[in-house]
């Protein structure tokens, strides 16, 4: 199938004798919106960072993302992380940079790097580099906009909302064209007036077709926007499928278990 | 004649300012020139002791900035300024100016303390800084410099005030190896007029001075990187 953008096969992380992932296989399609669910210490958040290798998996586990094995540590991890954005809990905006600071970092390095040393280096003198600034800064100017804070662009991070700053970082991850979105409880750390603007980015994302994986516990949520889900128990996919299959019908005794609490 | 007019005449009509203007300019050489030297090298061997990686070369670097740690932080700078200067240098033939000498040696010296000042500033940012900034493509060492460092200096701006404080004050330690600086310049009066009251006492005075100017300007520093963080774009 042409159409896979993540395929994980036998994916495990151990973390000293802790077994946090036992053996997780699945394929993530193009435009999917995979929601993953589950207790506190089941993993859900372990798999997503290994995912994009930020806790490198267990040598023999297998993620095919732009046809490479991401998992074998021998290849150039940052970059196939440019595909592949990421959302945290905590925001993570870098805080000695302004907001459109942020989010031009990243392109400019990819530009950087893209022309090697030398010439990254001479662009800063034959006006290719500014060049590059300015279209990266429209960019970011064109992106926060869309959230409606263009006004905010010369600002620091630590002048924000929590939403405002999730918003951003959200931004900032769609600046680097990603092919996938990962999003690590994005609302959690949030303020409850403010879980919905953050939420309703997301859907926005979406129904634009982006391909999402989020970690959460909001379960409406999850519904709406999800067209898998994931439910993570004790290191493996205990359950899967569609939200109505999901949320309706659950098979397992811990998902029913797991739903009543929750819901 | 009283004593305070003995160091006056001493200082000002028979030329003593002339030493204690060359001991402020070695003193100060030797404490900034000191400070930058120790800011590179503490740079260089907190981010080593740093990297999380386990490749034998990186174990060797790793070894080799603990025993440099351990030995300039074990050893009284005093001493280490009388090893090099008598012992190491002439050993392998090297003659340099004792002032220059001096500069080296609390360079190194200050790299010690500086590595550990460092580390802990670059240990107070967020791991999730590094973390954003690998998720944005950005390699560890481009991370490294445009995000953890400018945040983490930020951090250590008192303490490398402190660490500037103390050498200015333990340059006085430099006229072991016989480099002019303010202490030497005022024993000096105090041997040629047999009275070392007042030369003490000034001095002192000279010392306090320098570092509470400092101290002001470190303050001045904070507030302005402060300001930078909450100003713009935000009414």
């Amino acid at each position: 199938m042409d159409n896979v953008l993540l395929h994980v096969e036998h994916l495990k992380k151990t973390f000293e004798k802790t077994a946090v992932l036992k053996d997780i296989s699945i394929d993530i399609l193009q435009g999917d919106v995979v929601a993953v669910i589950g207790p506190s210490g089941c993993g859900k958040s372990t798999f997503l960072r290994c995912l994009n290798c930020l806790e490198d998996p267990d040598p023999g586990s297998i993620i095919v993302f732009d046809d490479v094995n991401i998992a074998d540590i021998r290849i150039d991890i940052n970059e196939h992380r440019k595909n592949m954005g990421m959302v945290f809990q905590q925001f993570n905006l870098f805080a000695n940079k302004t907001i459109i600071d942020n989010i031009t970092f990243g392109p400019l390095n990819a530009y950087k790097k893209k022309l090697g040393f030398f010439k990254s280096i001479a662009s800063h003198f034959n006006g290719g580099y500014k060049k590059e600034k300015k279209a990266q800064q429209e960019k970011a100017l064109a992106l926060l906009s869309r959230i409606g804070l263009e006004d905010k662009a010369k600002a620091y991070p630590s002048t924000l909302s929590g939403g405002q700053k999730q918003r951003v970082a959200i931004v900032r991850a769609l600046a680097m064209n990603p092919k996938v979105i990962l999003f690590d409880e994005p609302t959690s750390a949030l303020d409850p007036e403010m879980v919905g603007e953050v939420l309703n980015l997301i859907k926005d994302l979406a129904t634009n077709g982006m391909t999402m994986v989020i970690v959460t516990h909001e379960m409406g949520f999850a519904k709406e926007v999800a067209n898998k889900v994931l439910f993570f128990n004790e290191g493996v996919i205990e359950e899967q499928g569609s939200p109505d299959e999901l949320f309706k019908n659950p098979k397992s005794e811990r998902l029913k278990e797991f739903l009543s609490k929750v819901l | 004649m009283n004593n305070f007019a003995k160091f006056w005449r001493q200082f000002y009509e028979l030329g003593g300012y002339h030493n204690f203007l060359q001991g402020l300019k070695n003193t100060a050489l030797i404490a900034v020139l000191g400070l930058v030297i120790g800011f590179i090298i503490g740079a260089v061997i907190s981010i080593v002791k740093l990297i999380p990686s386990k490749h034998p070369i990186v174990k060797f670097f790793k070894g080799f900035a603990e025993a440099y740690v351990a030995l300039f932080r074990g050893t009284p700078m005093v001493v280490q300024l009388l090893l090099m200067h008598f012992g190491l240098f002439p050993l392998i033939g090297l003659s340099l100016d004792s002032v220059f000498e001096a500069v080296i040696i609390f360079g190194m010296n200050s790299g010690a303390y500086m590595s550990e000042i460092i580390r802990s500033g670059i240990n107070a940012v967020d791991v999730g800084q590094m973390e954003a900034g690998r998720c944005v493509g950005v390699s560890y060492s481009s991370t490294m410099v445009h995000i953890i460092l400018p945040q983490a200096i930020k951090n250590i701006i008192p303490t490398i005030g402190n660490e500037f404080i103390t050498l200015i004050k333990e340059t006085s330690v430099v006229s072991f190896i016989a480099v002019m600086d303010i202490t030497k310049s005022f024993q000096a009066i105090g041997t040629s007029t047999y009275e070392y009251f007042v030369p003490y006492i000034v001095l002192a005075l000279v010392y306090l001075i320098i570092v509470l100017a400092i101290t002001l300007g470190i303050k001045a520093i904070e507030k302005n990187l402060k300001k930078s963080e909450r100003s713009g774009g935000v009414k």
